[in-house]
């Protein structure tokens, strides 16, 4: 972070920037050290060897300026990343030179807090346009800003490293952790009312009997029936009903340490558990202090629900109306599921 | 430096055998087998739209024996767990703790049937396996057998009560392929050879072993694709994200598929290098699943025969490189 | 070729080039540079059967193992030098077995910089410019492939790749093995960039400041162990040296060309005790540099006011073993050495003495070559001088030169016989050199006994080489009481043809005589037969080649090795001046320094260097060609409009066209060869070979196959020539 905010500073002042890589230190090193034995000794031939050893430095350091010259890329498609996940953007480079091919550039967006690897290309020819993919990861969710397109390039002989940021600009919404989850993981029933949720996405209701196949729950095999029959057979559930159910996130940070984090973990917790039903094709909203996803299904439901997590603040309220607004919220529909989510 | 010693030529002779074998109990559709070779190659796995009853079963097992490779079967239901593919870990009471029961996708070759019966969680489940190659259960990973195929299969005319694998996922399919039925003298003798399904491991005979095949993989993977050559795959590619009528084109995954394909195609022409041939013939099965067409998905029959039309016009209008 | 081939024939290219410029030196045996020559050439390729998960800390292990011992080895040896060479060369060798990383390639070419680092040190003969042309341009290419490489290995582990690590190690082998990823326009900027890098190395070795502090200063500089000059000259030896072609120094005449063999004087030897000549002059004074910054040894007022005064300008090969003394022709007066920063700084390292005799020795690091400007009074001694001279010989003259050891009754006898009829010293040492020149036989084998190999020589055999008539002068001139002194020195001289310069080689050692005359000094006599020295001098018949590389020696030494401040200021102050002279700055200066530039640039050794921009360009071309050859052949490029498989395929088609099968521009051309095998079963065999044959050369480079054109032929016969009612069309597009 540090480092990606100070080449932001100078990339302001400075749109290129040279650094050495770890080879360019060692040769450079090297090249001070036989430039010292040549002062010291005088001997000619050394002073060539140094020759040398400066010429492939100087040459790198041009070759590499003009190894970006003429390049641009194309501005970044929206992606929708998940915390912790890494996430693959296409980054189109092309080149506008006449004349030269560019070797060995590499290309990424500088986003704030993303870990990024880079698309890479091994060369470009003139007037050449090719598609990379880089890939971003960030370590936790909210709304990063996009402070511009890196090019970048080792070229010619792995010395220094040279990058170009182009402008661009925008942000980047960063999903919360999605987790798997498993029946254990599932809130075991709503609030205040005896009815569990109808989870693990089958229904509870007994529907019939028929034969095993292969991938069947072993769990379900009605052992007695299956003896009668001498075919194993299994039970058949009812599929699963079509009330909404709504998730409850109490997006406030509680007393003690590590508020935060336990806030962290509640809206990861909110997100896994509104995609979990979802993808059980069943219908899922959310409310939090401040904000409410209406009851929705479908892939786009999906997407809304993520993106209002995404940006949940966690607030500071005090412990006894906390949930007022939530429970406010939730009157609108007293026939819906209500999972509760709380730090 | 080639530790592995096996060559293009090596491949090329395993591939060919294979074919052979599968063909003499799977009759009347070579190029079906053929690019279902093709997958097994390239390490891709095969996606079969067809009715019931075209003969998938066969493929996948006769597929399984000619490489000497164990054969699992799924059958997808609404009800089926991701636990259910990629196994559980049960309690033992005799050495008081967890073992690992490996569920079906522990095979070389594995015929998902149906697969669009299951929840996407479940679909999803085998779809990771399929490119990760390894299954992950409460935080240890464990590498499927190799070499490790699945032949996923969904029926295209059943819509009710079914969750059509979304376009990402079909992304992860090298080949879409559809067997149709047989030629009439085919048919006949599939006819006379009735129940044969269950005969498979009989009359196939394995002509290959693991290693051989993983080796074939690996010399797959360096067979030349010329310049020319990859410029007109990639020509082909750059088509498809202009065209008008397609929402979306092939992705990257894509255009690597295809060209990992047209090895394998070479392969089994017996050929070091790839020529504009293979990508013309592997376009098709590589791509028409692929792209997204403008306002209806890619699900469907006639979607499905909508996209293969525009992608057959666009090798119309390709040239191809060479006098 | 496969990327990972050529990236580690690159590699072993520039590991065995930078072993050439350390093993060229002749520092060290066999037992160092071909077990290293061995590993560098196949450690890249072996097959490594080792698991890297043991063999990577057991190689670790062991350099620390080793590096101890040497340390060890080093300190009881005080060796420091040769310990890290030996060092960095295990190192590199350990190295090439585990080239698997870009990281791994750019260690190799670390360690390969030490050991060019250290042949500079050790060896600064022309080898080591020799290595280090292709070491640049091998090292480029190297960096640039492992650059590459690193690009290579970052895609196959990049994002849109599935499968893990296994996937990416697969993807990264087979990638390796592409042929296709070096490409053209690769190849032509790896050139470039070559010349580039060459370029650049030139003007900063010219132009770096060489502000010699010389804290360490450490010539390692290795003489010619043997030469045909040496303190004592014992009869017969001579012999063994006389056919050695080593350069011992190089003459350039300053004062006008040289004309005919050059003689230059070394050392006078006095004392003859029957066998062998000794120098026994011992007292001598250092000379001092005057005002002018020479070194004067004669009083004469200045040599250089002397009308057509001999300037000679001398490069001296630094010969260990013998006396150290300063060349010049008979009679030289003064000396002028080149003013060195690094010897401003440490006065004192060079002194210079002459002694009585008049010969000049010095003092200074061992086995350093030494530049010099020889001025030499020409004028010849007139002969009513010498013959009015007298015999009134100074006493040490007499004490020095006359001394001689019993002779033989019959040398005696000679002498007498000789001397009878000459009035003066002049023409007595004018007689007995025409005596021996024309009554002697010059001989390279003869042996003679080793009790009195003069008299052998006088008496009995009759044939010698130049000491037998040098010595066998002197003794009989010392017989008659005139003083004499044998002188060695060289005579001879090839003028080479691309540098402007005289070279004497070994072979050119000589001996001759010189006779003293009371207030003359001493006159130069050489009785040994002309034709014996023209002999000697015969040319060979590939002078022409090894003059240009004696000429590029020249120039090695001159404008690298010995490089100094001196020369670097002249050079720059004569380039700034020309560039100010245009603007009127004080006209006399600018034209001295133009005249300065041109005297400069006159010393340039132009054919050579012509000579040396051909090989490169040849070079360069060869590597255009070859990638040109490569887009020709390789797969992925049609094919170029002469190739044979495609004139027949072409041929084919334009069979095919008759027939009226045309190919659409998205037919493949196995497509059109079906839709015409369909239509002509009996012409479908051959337009499949011929179609066969086009596809495997234009995509997968592979070569014709034996007998195309009779296929071609086959398919052209069962194809109809026209197309059943169709008029024929315009001409095939090709």
């Amino acid at each position: 972070m540090g480092r990606l905010a100070e080449f932001v500073w100078r990339s302001r002042f400075f749109p290129r920037k040279l650094s050495f890589t770890r080879e360019g230190k060692v040769v450079f090193l090297v090249s001070v050290g036989l430039g010292l034995a040549a002062v010291n000794t005088g001997n000619n031939l050394l002073y060539l060897v140094f020759s040398l050893s400066l010429a492939l430095i100087v040459i790198s350091g041009v070759l590499s300026e003009s190894n970006l010259r003429g390049l641009a890329c194309s501005p970044m498609p929206g992606v929708r990343p998940a915390a912790g996940r890494p996430a693959t953007v296409a980054l189109t480079v092309t080149s506008r030179r006449p004349r030269f091919p560019a070797f060995s550039i590499e290309a990424w967006p500088l986003v704030d807090g993303a870990e990024t690897e880079p698309a890479r290309f091994l060369d470009l020819r003139p007037g050449q346009a090719r598609e990379g993919a880089c890939r971003l990861t960030f370590s936790r969710r909210g709304e990063f800003a996009l402070r511009g397109l890196v090019l970048s390039t080792t070229f010619p002989f792995s010395f220094f490293r040279k990058s170009m940021v182009l402008p661009a600009s925008g942000t980047v919404l960063v999903h919360p952790r999605v987790h798997r989850l498993r029946a254990e993981d599932l809130p075991p029933a709503s609030e205040g009312e005896d009815e569990h949720l109808p989870l693990a996405g089958r229904g509870q209701e007994f529907f019939g009997v028929r034969d095993f196949h292969e991938g069947d729950n072993p769990r379900h095999v009605l052992h007695r029936r299956s003896a009668g029959r001498l075919q194993p057979v299994v039970r058949e559930f009812e599929q699963a009903g079509s009330r909404a159910v709504r998730i409850a996130l109490v997006n406030a940070l509680p007393p003690g340490p590590g508020g935060a984090e336990r806030v962290e973990r509640a809206v990861e917790k909110a997100a896994s558990l509104a995609v979990h039903l979802l993808e059980e094709g069943r219908t899922v909203g959310v409310v939090s202090i401040g904000g409410e996803v209406s009851p929705g299904s479908g892939a786009a439901q999906v997407a809304r629900v993520l993106d209002f997590l995404a940006v949940q603040p966690s607030l500071e309220m005090n412990p006894p109306g906390v949930e007022e607004p939530i429970r406010a919220a939730l009157a609108a529909d007293p026939r819906a599921f209500v999972a509760w989510v709380r730090p | 430096m080639n530790e592995a010693g096996a060559g293009p030529e090596e491949a090329s002779r395993l591939a060919r055998a294979v074919a052979a074998e599968v063909q003499r109990v799977f009759l009347g559709k070579p190029q079906v087998v053929g690019h279902a070779v093709v997958a097994l190659l390239a390490r891709g796995h095969v996606l079969l739209e067809d009715v019931p009853g075209a003969g998938k079963t066969v493929l996948a097992r006769a597929l399984a024996r000619a490489i000497g490779g164990e054969f699992r079967r799924v059958q997808f239901t609404s009800d089926l767990l991701p636990s259910d593919i990629t196994g559980v870990n049960v309690w033992s009471p005799r050495s008081e703790g967890f073992t690992f029961h490996p569920g079906p996708v522990f095979g070389n070759v594995v015929l998902a049937d149906e697969i669009n019966r299951a929840s996407p969680r479940t679909q999803s489940a085998l779809l990771e396996a399929m490119s990760e190659r390894q299954v992950t259960t409460d935080r240890v990973s464990r590498p499927l057998p190799q070499p490790f195929l699945v032949v996923a299969t969904q029926n295209p005319h059943e819509h009710h009560g079914t969750y059509p694998l979304p376009e990402s996922q079909m992304d992860r399919f090298l080949v879409r392929l559809t067997i149709g039925y047989p030629d009439p003298a085919s048919e006949r003798q599939v006819v006379v050879m009735q129940g044969y399904s269950d005969k498979v491991e009989s009359l196939v005979n394995p002509v290959a072993t693991a290693e051989q095949v993983l080796a074939a993989q690996q010399a797959t993977a360096a067979i030349a694709i010329p310049d020319a050559v990859m410029d007109y795959a990639m020509d082909l590619v750059a088509q498809t994200r202009q065209a008008e009528a397609l929402e979306m084109g092939i992705s990257t995954r894509g255009a690597v598929s295809l060209v990992s394909a047209c090895r394998a195609a070479a392969a089994l022409a017996g050929r070091a290098f790839c020529l504009p041939d293979d990508v013309k013939e592997m376009f098709l099965p590589t791509c028409a699943h692929r792209v997204v067409l403008r306002g209806r998905g890619s699900a469907g029959a006639a979607a499905r025969e909508e996209a293969r039309a525009l992608l057959t016009d666009m090798l119309a209008r390709t040239p191809v490189p060479g006098v | 070729m496969a990327f990972d081939l050529l990236h580690r024939l690159a590699t072993v290219g520039t590991l065995i080039t930078g072993l050439a410029a350390l093993g060229l030196s002749g520092e060290f045996g066999p037992a160092t540079l071909l077990p290293s020559l061995l590993a560098f050439a196949a450690g890249p390729f072996l097959w490594r059967p080792f698991d890297r998960r043991w063999a990577v800390p057991a190689s670790g292990v062991l350099a620390v193992a080793v590096g101890t011992v040497t340390v060890l080895w080093a300190l009881s040896t005080t060796d420091y030098l040769l310990a890290a060479i030996l060092y960095s060369l295990f190192l590199a060798a350990l190295k090439t077995l585990f080239l698997r990383h870009a990281g791994d390639f750019l260690q190799s070419y670390v360690l390969s910089f030490l050991h060019v680092m250290a042949a500079a040190v050790v060896n600064p003969g022309l080898s080591f410019g020799v290595a280090m042309l292709p070491y640049v341009i091998l090292l480029t290419v190297a960096l640039m492939l492992t650059n590459l490489r690193r690009g290579i290995e970052a895609l196959a582990t990049s994002p849109g790749g599935a499968g893990g690590a296994e996937a990416d190690a697969l993807r990264l082998a087979a990638a390796l093995q592409r042929r296709d990823l070096v490409r053209p326009a690769f190849m032509t900027a790896t050139v470039g960039i070559t010349v580039g890098v060459f370029l650049v190395s030139l003007v900063f070795f010219f132009l770096f400041p060489r502000l010699g502090l010389g804290f360490f200063a450490q010539q390692s500089r290795r003489g010619l162990a043997v030469s045909g000059f040496s303190e004592e000259v014992k009869l017969g030896d001579f012999g063994t040296i006389a056919e050695d072609p080593e350069v011992v120094m190089r003459v350039k005449p300053k004062s006008g060309p040289a004309t005919g063999p050059l003689r230059m004087r070394g050392q006078s030897l006095d004392r003859y005790d029957g066998t062998t000549w000794r120098k026994t002059t011992a007292r001598r004074r250092q000379l001092q540099t005057d005002v002018d910054g020479r070194l004067r040894l004669a009083a004469r007022r200045d040599p250089l006011d002397v009308p057509g005064v001999q300037v000679q300008e001398v490069y001296l090969e630094p010969m260990l073993g013998t006396p150290r003394v300063l060349f010049a022709p008979p009679q030289p007066a003064a000396f002028e050495r080149p003013s060195n920063a690094l010897e401003a700084l440490r006065p004192g390292q060079w002194r210079f003495f002459a002694d009585e005799a008049g010969d000049v020795s010095l003092t200074g690091p061992p086995a350093v070559a030494i530049v010099y400007t020889a001025f030499s009074d020409p004028r010849p001694v007139d002969a009513e001088a010498m013959r009015a001279s007298g015999t009134d010989d100074p006493e040490w003259v007499r004490d020095l030169y006359l001394p001689l050891p019993p002779q033989q009754e019959g040398v005696q006898a000679l002498a007498r016989s000789l001397a009878e009829g000459a009035a003066n010293r002049y023409d007595l040492a004018l007689r007995v050199e025409a005596a021996l020149k024309d009554g002697w036989t010059y001989s390279l084998s003869s042996s003679h006994g080793d009790q009195d190999p003069l008299a052998d020589f006088l008496l009995h055999n009759r044939e010698g080489h130049c000491e037998y008539f040098a010595s066998a002068m002197v003794v009989l001139l010392r017989l008659q009481g005139v003083p004499a002194r044998i002188v060695n020195g060289f005579y001879g001289g090839v003028s080479n043809e691309y540098g402007d310069y005289v070279a004497l080689r070994r072979a050119d050692a000589h001996s001759w005589v010189e006779v003293h005359f009371p207030g003359l000094g001493w006159a130069t006599f050489d009785p040994t037969p002309a034709s014996a020295l023209d002999l000697r001098s015969a040319t060979s018949w590939w002078k022409g080649v090894s003059d240009a590389i004696d000429a590029t020696k020249l120039a090695w030494y001159r404008w690298v090795v010995e490089y100094n401040l001196e020369k670097q200021i002249s050079f720059l102050s004569a380039l700034f001046n020309l560039r100010r002279g245009g603007e009127g700055f004080g006209d006399s200066m600018g034209r001295k320094d133009f005249r300065e530039i041109r005297d400069r640039l006159r010393e340039v050794p132009w054919r050579a260097l012509g000579l040396g921009i051909l090989g490169l360009a040849a070079g360069a071309g060869g590597l255009v060609l070859l990638a040109r050859r490569r887009r020709k052949a390789g797969p992925g490029v049609l094919l170029a409009p002469g190739d044979p498989v495609l004139q027949a395929y072409v041929r084919l088609r334009r069979a095919m066209d008759r027939a009226g099968f045309r190919r659409a521009p998205s037919e493949t051309q196995s497509e059109l060869a079906r839709r015409v095998a369909a239509s002509f079963p009996e012409a479908a065999g051959a337009v499949q070979d011929v179609t066969k044959a086009y596809l495997d050369r234009a995509f997968g480079g592979q070569d014709a196959p034996p007998g195309l054109d009779r296929r071609v032929e086959d398919a052209i016969a069962a194809l109809p020539s026209r197309p059943p009612g169709q008029a024929r069309r315009g001409r095939f597009p090709s």
